[in-house]
């Protein structure tokens, strides 16, 4: 036989053989290593975008890897299903004194942590002080606490330095202080407060308990048997890091994973195979567009005026959208603050062109933050082109996050316009202001200063009720007024779910996540 | 043979050296301010400054360049900003998943290669159409090839997995290798070597693609220069057959290009893992320079470099080693 | 990022020195030699070349007229919408914004052939003159040179290329740059290897007797006897660039959204690939495209020049 020939057919024939060894192998092994559809049972799997920066709860201040800290931490206090509505999760009953200064909080017996040892209202006291001393982005929350008293092992007296009217909301927020056990704070301190030791364990009274933190792998959330309240149905929740949204949207249809929290792209949700549904859910998440006055053409107010009548949300909303976001109706997210002054964004071509003239020689940056499901890029690109369709001169540009909050320091280099979504850290207006519209809050990009706002939120943080309620809407008034910082929309929690999930339950101030404890196949 | 071990381990450290300032100076022209990354969008300004000033970033550049190059020398990769590890610590985590997918996707590219290579210089009829799809496969960028081999692997034919390194319930041993594929032999776990197996093909082969092109035809046209050489037409015409010609003889002769393409390719190969590894979510050192360069985490991005930068000068330095030992001839270049 | 086809490391004996105009005296015409040159890589009873150069010249066409092609501008958002299937009016459908694919598609391959292109004319440039430079004089300027070329030889490419765009910031320039920074040594050698070999040939010592200057030497002389194995070089890396742009730019270093580069409109493009899968194929077709006709480019003038060699 010609030998040439014969290499070949024998190469062909080689790989013939190792692929049906494989396939049969692949056949012959467990059907999860291959996701059919009889992966499933008592264990849920998660898709993540990318790795949390680590699950301490005194550290933890994005939004992916909450489902994390939630599940295997506990708060004080939470939010009811679906609302804003604060209710008891360690604390069974609290009081706060006349003053406002004195809260005194009732904890629930017969609570574990998943060391073992039990809640007291010592631990609790000791994992407050914690934060405080690892005093990172979330210790915020706690600096008005003058002293703690521990009157008895199920009594927690909290005294603050003066009125807080969002504190309890700080106990219930999803980066509010979590309770961490002895394990922790006490056999694994080490020199720095357990972070080291908290990088890849957890220590919290939750139904679940972290087992495994394999960094860009997955994590391992194993239900906790010692759990106080209802054990929850799965066994397991693996959280398997799935950088690209093409193969979480593969595997999810594929059986390989049961549920995407979030960065699904909307235009795919109408073609959905049957074994997969979807359900949205409100939540606090803002498209906001935020305006550089610290250069031209922006620092004059009538071409933010211009601006204004330029801009069509609602085409906006329906195209990037595709109905997984509303338009904004007021300064501050639905619900959090009764009676808001409305927004009025009317479109109006001839402000819009005059504006566009005045700005002419001038060419905008436009930025928005890069998001895997494209959401941003989307609306980024909409509004270019109705700037430009009105005249305008717009060039769009991704930026990435570290990027962004690095503009406050040099302002005259940053984008003319940004867009980015943000979400309050809790269900009070404070929690929304304070961090957007005050001169160093965080989320304030594009350094938006007016001394009356600053002066109205101090004021309303220790108010009393109506007075804050009526301060907060003044300083609503006064932003909007300002075309400083623009409301586009009210994004929804849209959750991509395995049909034979149910027992869904989600919070709007919990983005991304639901209820894992409720959740059942 | 040792002066040219000892000339090429010079040049070796002299490379290493390079790589370290080109590393660094890169860290000197990003734009973003790592102090103020670490610290939180809401510090205040005095938390910040103290912060740089700790980092030592407010000090000359060609302080900090003496600095950097003493932590280097004590393996001190600073720390990450986003996982709040040292750096050295996150490569070592990372590591293994990459230089195993590496290792396989040689390997793969080797072996293809060495076979295609053979196929094109046989000849014949098949040979003219192997060379056409030779140049349109090396035509089909990476993140291509990974996506239609998911799509028909695991969507439509349910043969392999889409993504990870090994089952999700199945439990990774903590050693000794930390290659899935040898330590699963070692712990005696059949399921656990034929998960590793399933996961590591579509990934390692998307990989080899690319490379196992390139050396099959650099095979195939250094064995072609070789096969025209007299010694060869003196073996025809002893009677030999072509076969015998070809493996007996050119082969060992046309192996230096090949060799020294497989050395190159390696380097292309760690360019390839950042893409591959997207794709796949291989938890390896792709996706940990992916993460780092979408946070800004300008420690990491650093130290993957120059980890993944010293693996390639070293492999060349071995191939180079191998070329030297296989023909005298280049000994005394 | 990979490397598409052979990238050899020039052997020792020079591979042009095999032509029999090497022997043309101080005073041979310019055109003589470069009628040479291009006949020397043009000839083949085949016409293999021309059939490579064919579909060359017709992307460069396409790519240069890519404005006058496309029924939109890359960024105009049509009137029918986003996700549109591919129809008479939109060859290749629209996009998630609305955006007609067949423009921005031809739009993408002008940047990436005209980028790829541009990246490998500043390399080969300036390789060329170090190479040159190192080769003619020689000496001390010869060894600093070369061993700054070795050391960025011996780095790897796409791992430098991922850390100067991450490190300055992604865009369009700044990728062609990083990817001109790591793509021009290979140029320096070859160059530096045929001026050497060609300086020492009795043409060039008649030449020097003649008293012909060292720069009249150089230009007239040394350097077009290099450029046969530098435009087959060229040629055959057209491909290999197109493939690192498409890499690059599909984890994201590449010009930034909403730029119609052809990588990044494959990876923005995927999540929709199982309603709309035209969204994310068209670009990633259109990369493949390009990289097979510069690749074919690339192995014919190979095979020209080795059939050249060994006759």
């Amino acid at each position: 036989m010609n030998p040439r020939r014969s290499i070949g057919l024998a190469l062909i024939a080689a790989l013939a053989v190792i692929l049906t060894g494989c396939s049969s192998a692949a056949s012959t092994s467990s059907t999860t290593s291959t996701g059919g559809a009889g992966a499933g049972g008592d264990i849920l799997r998660i898709p993540y975008l990318g790795d949390m920066s680590v699950p301490d709860p005194d550290i933890f201040y994005d939004i992916e890897g909450n489902s994390v800290i939630l599940s295997s931490y506990e708060g004080l206090l939470t939010y009811a299903p679906s609302s804003s509505q604060l209710v008891g999760q360690l604390a069974s009953s609290w009081s706060i004194s006349p003053d406002r200064l004195t809260y005194t909080f009732h904890l629930h017996a017969g609570v574990h942590f998943h060391d073992g040892t039990p809640l007291t209202s010592e631990a609790v006291k000791r994992s407050f002080l914690r934060r405080l001393a690892v005093n990172q982005a979330p210790a915020y929350m706690l600096k008005p606490v003058a002293s703690m008293s521990t009157p008895d092992p199920l009594t927690l007296v909290v005294k603050l330095k003066h009125p807080v009217n969002p504190f309890l909301n700080y106990l219930a927020s999803s980066w509010g202080p979590k309770i961490i056990g002895p394990e922790a704070i006490v056999t694994h301190a080490g020199s720095d407060f357990g972070q080291k030791w908290l990088q890849t364990h957890d220590d919290g009274t939750g139904p679940f308990q972290l087992t495994a933190f394999e960094r860009g792998r997955q994590y391992v959330l194993s239900r906790f048997s010692g759990y106080w309240g209802s054990a929850p149905f799965f066994k397991e929740v693996l959280i398997k890091i799935t950088p690209s949204i093409g193969t979480q949207e593969l595997e999810l249809k594929n059986g390989g994973v049961d549920a995407i929290m979030h960065s699904f792209p909307a235009s795919e949700l109408s073609s959905l195979p049957s074994n997969v549904r979807v359900a949205q859910y409100p939540s606090y998440l803002r498209l906001l567009l935020y305006v550089n006055t610290n250069k031209a053409p922006f620092n004059n107010p009538a071409v933010r005026a211009a601006l204004r009548s330029t801009i069509n949300v609602p085409q906006i909303i329906s195209e990037a959208y595709a109905g997984t976001g509303t338009a904004s109706s007021g300064a501050y997210p639905q619900d959090l603050l009764p009676s808001q002054p409305p927004l009025n964004y009317t479109p109006n071509a001839a402000l819009a062109a005059a504006g566009a003239k005045a700005a002419s020689t001038k060419s905008i940056t436009l930025g928005y933050t890069a998001d895997e499901s494209g959401v941003q890029r989307r609306a980024g690109e909409l509004l270019q082109a109705q700037l430009q369709a009105a005249g305008w001169q717009v060039t769009v540009r991704e930026v990435q996050l570290p990027q962004v909050y690095g503009y406050i320091n040099n302002l005259k280099a940053a984008p003319d316009l940004l867009m980015q979504t943000n979400t309050p850290d809790a269900a009070n207006p404070d929690t929304w202001a304070r961090i957007v519209f005050y001169t160093t809050g965080g989320l304030n990009f594009l350094g938006y200063h007016d001394p009356t706002v600053d002066r109205l939120l101090d004021e309303a943080v220790s108010a009393p009720e109506a007075t804050a309620t009526s301060l907060y809407q003044q300083v609503g008034k006064d932003v909007i007024d300002a075309n400083e910082i623009f409301f586009l929309a009210d994004v929804k929690n849209v959750f991509v779910l395995n049909s034979g999930l149910s027992g869904v339950q989600q919070v709007p101030a919990y983005p991304w996540t639901v209820n894992l404890a409720t959740l059942r196949r | 043979m040792r002066a040219l071990l000892a000339r090429r381990l010079v040049a070796l450290l002299a490379v290493l050296c390079g790589l370290a300032v080109i590393v660094f100076l890169l860290q000197a022209v990003i734009p973003s301010d790592p102090a103020r990354a670490m610290v939180g969008a809401s510090a205040p300004a005095s938390v910040v400054a103290a912060k740089r000033h700790q980092l030592g970033y407010d000090k000359p550049l060609p302080q900090r360049f003496l600095d950097y190059a003493e932590r280097l020398l004590h393996g001190d990769l600073q720390e990450s900003l986003r996982t709040r590890n040292p750096v050295s610590t996150d490569l070592a985590s990372f590591a293994p998943a990459t230089l195993e997918l590496a290792l396989v996707a040689a390997m793969l590219a080797g072996l293809l290669g060495l076979g295609l290579g053979l196929m094109l210089v046989a000849g014949g009829r098949l040979a003219r159409l192997l060379r056409i799809a030779l140049i349109s496969g090396a035509s089909v960028p990476t993140f291509l090839t990974g996506l239609v081999a998911i799509l028909l692997f695991y969507s439509t034919l349910h043969l392999l997995p889409a993504s990870g390194r090994v089952s999700d319930t199945l439990v990774v041993p903590g050693g000794p290798t930390k290659l899935l594929l040898l330590d699963s032999i070692l712990h005696g776990e059949p399921n656990l070597f034929w998960s590793a197996l399933t996961h590591i093909i579509m990934p390692a082969f998307t990989l080899a693609l690319l490379p196992a092109l390139a050396i099959a035809r650099t095979l195939a046209t250094a064995c072609e220069q070789v096969m025209r050489e007299d010694y060869v037409r003196t073996a025809r015409s002893k009677g030999l057959r072509e076969r015998t010609v070809l493996l007996r003889h050119a082969l060992r002769n046309a192996s230096g290009p090949p060799l020294t393409m497989s050395g190159l390719q390696f380097g292309l190969l760690l360019g390839g893992v950042v893409v591959v590894e997207q794709i796949f979510s291989w938890p390896g050192l792709g996706l940990y320079l992916n993460q780092s360069i979408a946070y800004s985490d300008f420690p990491a991005i650093t130290g993957t470099t120059l980890l993944l930068g010293t693996a390639y000068v070293l492999v060349n330095f071995f191939v180079d080693l191998a070329q030297a030992w296989a023909d005298p001839r280049i000994r005394t270049v | 990022m990979n490397v598409a086809t052979g990238r050899r490391r020039p052997a020792a004996a020079s591979i042009a020195s095999g032509t029999p105009e090497a022997l043309s005296g101080p005073g041979a015409p310019r055109l003589r030699l470069w009628r040479a040159r291009a006949g020397a890589l043009a000839g083949g009873s085949r016409g293999g070349l021309a059939g490579a150069l064919i579909p060359v010249g017709l992307i460069t066409l396409l790519a240069l007229a890519a404005p006058l092609l496309a029924t939109h501008s890359s960024a105009a958002v049509t009137s029918a919408g986003p996700l549109r299937a591919p129809s008479l009016h939109y060859p290749f459908g629209t996009d998630e914004i609305g955006r007609d694919i067949f423009s921005r598609v031809l739009y993408g391959i002008r940047e990436s052939w005209l980028g790829a292109v541009g990246v490998i004319v500043v390399g080969a440039a300036f390789g060329g003159l170090v190479g040159a430079l190192a080769g003619s004089i020689g000496g001390v300027v010869d060894t600093v040179l070369m061993r700054l070329t070795d050391l960025f030889l011996a780095l790897p490419a796409p791992v430098l290329a991922i850390a100067v765009i991450a490190s300055i910031g992604p865009s369009l320039l700044h990728t062609l740059l990083a990817l001109s920074i790591v793509w021009w040594p290979w140029y320096a050698r070859i160059v530096r290897g045929e001026v050497r070999a060609l300086a020492s040939r009795p043409h060039a010592d008649a030449a020097r007797l003649a008293g012909v200057g060292r720069v009249r030497l150089l230009l007239r002389h040394l350097v077009p006897g290099a450029l046969a194995p530098v435009i087959v070089t060229m040629s055959l890396d057209v491909g290999n660039l197109i493939l690192a742009l498409a890499g690059l730019s599909f984890i994201g270093l590449g010009a930034p959204p909403p730029s119609p580069e052809l990588g990044a409109m494959s990876a923005q493009g995927l999540e929709y690939l199982f309603g709309h899968p035209w969204v994310p194929i068209a670009p990633a077709a259109a990369v493949a495209l390009l990289a097979l006709v510069a690749n074919l480019l690339g192995d014919n003038a190979n095979s020209q020049l080795d059939q050249r060699m060994t006759r």
